[in-house]
This record gives structure tokens, C-alpha cells and sequence, in this order.
């Protein structure tokens, strides 16, 4: 089992390498590079929402923050672009912690408001502050990416770039999953008056989950910033925030390859879709609606739950075993 | 016995659950891959659409095709300027191509929603210029949007026409973007030149919005007053403001002769309305907001009674094309026409017109053509090209009679 996997990561790896250098078609590159950011940002918002089961509605509000802190400082103070990101992690940790702390001490319904309240407060700032974010009218060449001289302008060169961070973020977001907070993180999604009963700081938990979520939704904005060229507040409005939740949804709560395999269908289906010109958004959300109803745990749970039931994941075993009972109600 | 039976049905049922859930996906993927196969050969089947079949019935016979991008908001925040806007293209194409097409090819068109979103614009017009078969691009029409699309299609090298008005798309020098609506700059300079030259203004009041539209506007009407040396007081006020009367009272005071209001819809029509409740009684001209259907029905007839408007594209133009237009529209799609269909209607006129005068459809020939035009006419004016690739270079002033539109004069200003 765990053979098949490996190779089967392998094989998706060595795809992914190469799929740039076989398809030259720049749209389909710039595609792949925003799949790598919002795999990022999804598995961010996974740590709160998913894990720690805090409905964090303002991933818009934390996207926008990152984002436009590092176009601001390129283009008003003329900084080197690469320290954009770690002012991004700067910015998503006063957010996590900023936010988090007043927030995260109410409970349910609460802190969907008070996230939400952030990122509309985020976007009418960003919009009305004329002078300094360029209101509606955004903030224009924004520099692209470079290290050590090397120019990262052409979606070939970023798409390398953000893979690997994409595989970074990736690895570190499954290692926290699997680690002691991971475990915590889950406890208090399930019954949090227990995790208290057993000594454990629950709302410090949820601020450090909080946190992580927003250091990589900055992360995340950093990249599309330096992506797109242009940004301007109008994108970063709720219905953003409300993709991502969908993205994590589609894939898999808790799961990073769920939030993975989310986040590469929510942002490529609409765009293989377009051949439907003037259906395509009303098929993508049938789709989307069917994916909700049938698989309520996301496309991950496909696998982990065949895992679980026959030991191993064989379908060839389970379509035997299906075969097997629908011949013996023919039979009848 | 019985609950060996029981058992085993609740295990048939989980194996029958797990089936259906690899059905359900794998009938999912291949959804997925055909869809995807589908996307690949789709661009040139799915796009042509009625006028081939219309055409084909007629028997005429095309050498080939010209396709031509459109990307506009179908969905999204402003859905109907999105409808509005394909059915004006479409209507034109249809047309073009009874006629005979465009260098005896047929004419068809490659839509892209943009969803008025920077990064689902970005998508949009990627895929229409990774098409090499695309010759030029029609939208993305807001200024944002063209903004976020510009370095894409200027590296793609694809000419594209769009409806952004604001003058901040002067200064990003994209040679390949060509403007099909006066800059918010023309049409303030011609409310400023209108009341100083017609309405004989010796002092103007300025009332301006505190946002980017609104401060430009000022800008410039400021800097032709003082040109021609004639004095001026402005007041400002912010979007979502309720209470003008501060504002108003010291236009009022300062005995101007003639107002010019420069804001947003809401705010258009509140300004209307207060300076008809504190008695202004003095000649208004205001920006394109209060010529719009949405912002006359917020406002009371009598308020607005003799109110002038700088604007583009009205229906009640007595033009004989416009009405001609008008009337061809409503009877295509029962309804009426806006800006949006009749710009992208005139303006899809102007890029066959830049494609015959290129001679072949292509990106780089069409652009100098585009960039070349000089006195094509179009239903909002005519289309002559400056060095900032704007096309049109007059405005409209329409007078506001019993809440409609008039269109009293023509004013241009120079092809710079």
C-alpha cells in the first residue's frame, strides 16, 4: 500500500515537473501557478476551520493584508522584493495574533462575524485609503520576484518557484497535522470542554492555529502579488473568502491532500468548463453542488475510507465484492 | 440466525455504498476528461455560432475565418453590462457577415467571461490570447480590469478596445490597448468648457467626490478655469455621504454662476435633490451619472428639470444611426439598448473596419491600423486615434427634460 502511494506521489511529481516544458501555453501555466498559491492559502485556512472547527470567514481580509503589504513596500519604498515575504509572515502573525486573541475567546457564530467584520474593514480601508493604497484603482507594476539576480517573469520561471514552495508549505502543513498540536487542534474541533478538562490551554490553541492559518494566507497573498503585477481591493471580497472554504470543503476538511486536490479542482474547473460559454458557472456549481451532497467529507474521503473498510486500497477487491452482491440479487 | 442475516445486509449495504461512491467518481472523472478533450477542440465549433448557420442557409461562401475575443462581465457583479455588451457584438457580427464578412472571411467570435474580477480577468484573457486564431480582443471594459489584463496582452502583443474611462490608463503605455469611450479628463474639460463658452460663467462652483473619479474630474476642470482665467470655488464630499447642505449653501453664498458636480450615482442624485430643496437656481452641469436611467429614478422631476450632462452614448440621440441602431435592437432582443451594447456594437464596426484597412488578420498589422484610424464613424462620435490610442474625442451634452435625456450639443476637444 504504502509502495503504491509513494509511487504514485512520484509519478504526480515527475508529471508536474514536466507539464511546463511539454505545454508551452502560458494560460495553462498561469493556471498551475494560482492552483499553488491557493493550495497555500487553503492550507492555512485548514489549521483554523478545518482542524480546530473555527468557522474563519476572512481569509479575504488576511490574503488582501499580504498582499498589498508587500506590492507597498516595492513599489512606495522601493524595497527588494524578496523581503516581502517575510514581512508577509510579520503580517500574518499581528493578524493571528492581533485578531485571534479578542476573537477566539468567543465562541460559535461570533467569531464568523468578527472575521468577517476584519476583512470588510480590510477591503474599505484598502479602498478608501486613496493616497497610500491607491483606493479602487490598485497598485500598478508591482515588480516580479527575484533572487540573487535571477528574474522570476514569466509564468515557466514562477511556476518552479512556487511548486517548490507549494511543496514546502505542503510538507510542513502535514507534519503539524500529524504532530502533538495537530492532534490538540482536532480534540478541540471534537469536544473542546474535554480538551480544558485535561489542562490545555484551549484559547491560546486556537490563537496559535489562527496564527498559522493567517501566516500562510500572507504567504499565499505575497505570491499572487507578485504574480498578477496589479492588484486592486474589489478581488478581495467575501466571495473569495467564501472559495476557499469551498475549495477545503470539496477536498477534504483536515486533510492537507484533501485541501490539495480541493484547491486544483475549485480552480481549474470553471476554466475547463468555459467551452460551455454562458452554462459554464451554472454546470461548475451543479458540480460543486453534487460533490457537497455525495461527499460530504470531500474527494479525499474516496480513499480513506476504502483504506479503512478493506485494509488496503484495492478497487479491483471492491469491485468483486460488488459484482458478488448485485449478481446474488439478479439471482433472486 | 436473524442477526446473522442483519449483519450481513448492513455489510452489503456498505459494500453497496462504497460502489456507488466509486461509481459516482469515476463517472465524475470521466465528465472531467471528456469535458477537458471537449475544451480542446471547442474553440473553433463552439464560437461561430447562428450567423454560420444563417449564412450557410443563404449559401453564401466564406474564405475562412477571422475570429475576435470578447471578454466581458456575464457574470459577476455587473452581469448586464455584460449581456448588454455580447448582444451588441453579436448583433454587429451578424450583420458584418450578411454583408459579406471581413476580407471575404466570416467574422466569429470567441467569448471569455471575465466576471469583472482583476484575477478571473487575468484567465480570461490569457486563454483568448493563448488562441493564436484570436486577432484582437473587445472588453475587459472596466478600468480596474484593464489595468490587471494590460502586461498579459501587451506581452501576447493582442490589440484589445475597452471601455475603461479613467485617465490613470494614460499613463500605463500599453500601445496595444486602444480607448472607445472619452477619458473621464475630456469629458470634465468639456462640462468646464461648456459653462465658461455657452452658458457665459464668469465664477463656477465645483462639487466633487472625494474619490479617484471625482478628484480627477476636478483636476482637470480646475486647470481649464484657470487657463482661461476664470475664478473658481470647489467643494468636496465623500461617497456615502447624506447631508450636502454645508457644501451646497457655501456655492450658494459664494454667488457662482453655474455649477459643475462631479460624482458618483447615489451622490448624483443627492446632489440633485438638495439643490433643488436650498433653492441653488443655477445652471448644473454634472458628469454622465445623472443622464443614466438608474439615477433619474432616484431623483424627483422637478429637481432635475434643465440639469446638463456630459455623456457618450445616449438613446435619445436623434441621430438618424442612433435611432436606426435603437430600434434594429429593440427588435432583436426586446429591450433597449444602454451604453454598453451600443459602444461594443459601433465599436466591433471599427475593428472590421481596422481589419479591411490592415488587409490581413493579423495582431501586429491590426494594431497599426487601429492606431492609424482616422474618421471612422461610429455611433458615438468618430473615431479618430491619438498618441494615447484614444479613439473617440467629443462628448455628448445632453439637458435633462421631464427626466429625458436631450441631446443639445456635440463638443469636441482636439485630437492631441
Amino acid at each position: 500500500m504504502k509502495k503504491i502511494k509513494i509511487a504514485l506521489m512520484v509519478l504526480v511529481f515527475v508529471l508536474l515537473i514536466a507539464f511546463p516544458m511539454l505545454d508551452g501555453n502560458l494560460y495553462h501555466q498561469q493556471l498551475m501557478n494560482q492552483v499553488f498559491v491557493n493550495i497555500i492559502v487553503v492550507m492555512g485556512l485548514n489549521f483554523i476551520t478545518g482542524l480546530t472547527g473555527q468557522m474563519n470567514l476572512g481569509t479575504a481580509g488576511i490574503f488582501a493584508l499580504g498582499a498589498y503589504a508587500s506590492a507597498l513596500m516595492c513599489t512606495k519604498l522601493h524595497t527588494p522584493v524578496w523581503i516581502g515575504f517575510p514581512i508577509a509572515i510579520l503580517v500574518g502573525f499581528l493578524i493571528g495574533r492581533g485578531l485571534g486573541y479578542p476573537s477566539l475567546r468567543v465562541k460559535g457564530v461570533y467569531l464568523s462575524l468578527t472575521t468577517i467584520g476584519f476583512s470588510e474593514v480590510v477591503r474599505l480601508i484598502l479602498t478608501n485609503a486613496i493616497d497610500f493604497t491607491g483606493g479602487s484603482q490598485g497598485v500598478q507594476n508591482i515588480p516580479f520576484l527575484n533572487l540573487f539576480g535571477f528574474e522570476f517573469n514569466t509564468p515557466f520561471k514562477i511556476y518552479y518557484l512556487y511548486f517548490g514552495l507549494a511543496i514546502i508549505l505542503a510538507i510542513a502543513a502535514a507534519r503539524v497535522v500529524s504532530s502533538k498540536w495537530g492532534r490538540v487542534f482536532k480534540a478541540i474541533r471534537d469536544n473542546s470542554d474535554a480538551v480544558e478538562a485535561c489542562g490545555i490551554d484551549v484559547a491560546n490553541l486556537k490563537i496559535l492555529a489562527f496564527t498559522m492559518a493567517a501566516i500562510y494566507g500572507c504567504i499565499g497573498g505575497f505570491l499572487y502579488t507578485h504574480m498578477m503585477g496589479y492588484i486592486n481591493p474589489t478581488a478581495f471580497n467575501q466571495d473569495l473568502s467564501v472559495n476557499y472554504l469551498v475549495m477545503m470543503m470539496i477536498g477534504g476538511i483536515g486533510s492537507v491532500a484533501g485541501n490539495i486536490l480541493g484547491a486544483v479542482m475549485v480552480t481549474l474547473l470553471p476554466e475547463i468548463l468555459r467551452f460551455m460559454q454562458n452554462y459554464y458557472w451554472l454546470i461548475f456549481s451543479i458540480i460543486t453542488l453534487i460533490f457537497a451532497v455525495f461527499l460530504p467529507n470531500g474527494i479525499v474521503s474516496l480513499f480513506k475510507k476504502s483504506e479503512r473498510q478493506e485494509k488496503h486500497f484495492n478497487i479491483f477487491h471492491s469491485i468483486k465484492k460488488a459484482t458478488e452482491v448485485w449478481g446474488g440479487r439478479l439471482a433472486k | 440466525m436473524k442477526k446473522v442475516e442483519t449483519m450481513s445486509a448492513h455489510c452489503a449495504t456498505t459494500v453497496n455504498k462504497s460502489w456507488f461512491r466509486k461509481i459516482t467518481a469515476l463517472v465524475m472523472a470521466l465528465c472531467l476528461t471528456f469535458s477537458y478533450g471537449c475544451a480542446g477542440n471547442s474553440q473553433s465549433s463552439g464560437t461561430s455560432g447562428s450567423p454560420s448557420a444563417s449564412n450557410a442557409a443563404a449559401g453564401k461562401k466564406f474564405d475562412g475565418k477571422i475570429t475576435i475575443g470578447v471578454s466581458a462581465g456575464i457574470t459577476g457583479s455587473i452581469p448586464m453590462a455584460g449581456e448588454r455588451t455580447l448582444q451588441g457584438v453579436k448583433m454587429a457580427v451578424e450583420e458584418i457577415n450578411a454583408k459579406g464578412g471581413v476580407l471575404g472571411k466570416e467574422l466569429v467570435i470567441e467569448v471569455a467571461d471575465d466576471q469583472s474580477n482583476q484575477s478571473v480577468v487575468i484567465n480570461a484573457v490569457n486563454k483568448l490570447a493563448s488562441n493564436p486564431d484570436v486577432v484582437a480582443i473587445i472588453g475587459p471594459h472596466l478600468s480596474g480590469s484593464v489595468m490587471a489584463a494590460s502586461d498579459t496582452l501587451k506581452k501576447a502583443k493582442v490589440p484589445f478596445l475597452s471601455q475603461g474611462t479613467s485617465p490613470k490608463l494614460r499613463t500605463i503605455g500599453n500601445e496595444y490597448l486602444f480607448k472607445i469611450r472619452p477619458c473621464d479628463a475630456i469629458s470634465a474639460e468639456v462640462a468646464a468648457k461648456y459653462a465658461v463658452e455657452d452658458l457665459g460663467a464668469k465664477k463656477v462652483g465645483i462639487s466633487y467626490n472625494n474619490n479617484d473619479f471625482g478628484v480627477g474630474g476636478k483636476g482637470v476642470i480646475e486647470a481649464y478655469l484657470t487657463k482661461v482665467g476664470i475664478p473658481f470655488v470647489s467643494e468636496g464630499h465623500n461617497s456615502g455621504d447624506k447631508d450636502l447642505t454645508g457644501q451646497i449653501m457655501k456655492l450658494k453664498n459664494e454667488n457662482v454662476d453655474a455649477v459643475i458636480s462631479w460624482t458618483d450615482d447615489a451622490e448624483s442624485a443627492l446632489t440633485a435633490r438638495q439643490f433643488y430643496e436650498l433653492h441653488l437656481n443655477k445652471p448644473v452641469i454634472t458628469s454622465t451619472a445623472t443622464s443614466t436611467k438608474q439615477v433619474l429614478d432616484l431623483i424627483d422631476e422637478k429637481a432635475v428639470e434643465g440639469f446638463y450632462s456630459v455623456c457618450d452614448f445616449v438613446i435619445t440621440d436623434p441621430s438618424a444611426e442612433v435611432q436606426d441602431f435603437a430600434k434594429r435592437f429593440q427588435a432583436k432582443y426586446g429591450i433597449a439598448p444602454d451604453q454598453y451594447a451600443g459602444n461594443n456594437y459601433s465599436v466591433t464596426y471599427l475593428l472590421a473596419d481596422a481589419i479591411t484597412r490592415a488587409g490581413k488578420a493579423d495582431r501586429e498589422a491590426i494594431r497599426e491600423a487601429l492606431a492609424s484610424t482616422k474618421g471612422v464613424k461610429g455611433l458615438s462620435g468618430t473615431y479618430n486615434a491619438d498618441s494615447n490610442n484614444e479613439l473617440i474625442h467629443e462628448c455628448k451634452l445632453v439637458q435633462i427634460k421631464s427626466k429625458v435625456p436631450q441631446v443639445i450639443k456635440t463638443i469636441s476637444v482636439d485630437v492631441k
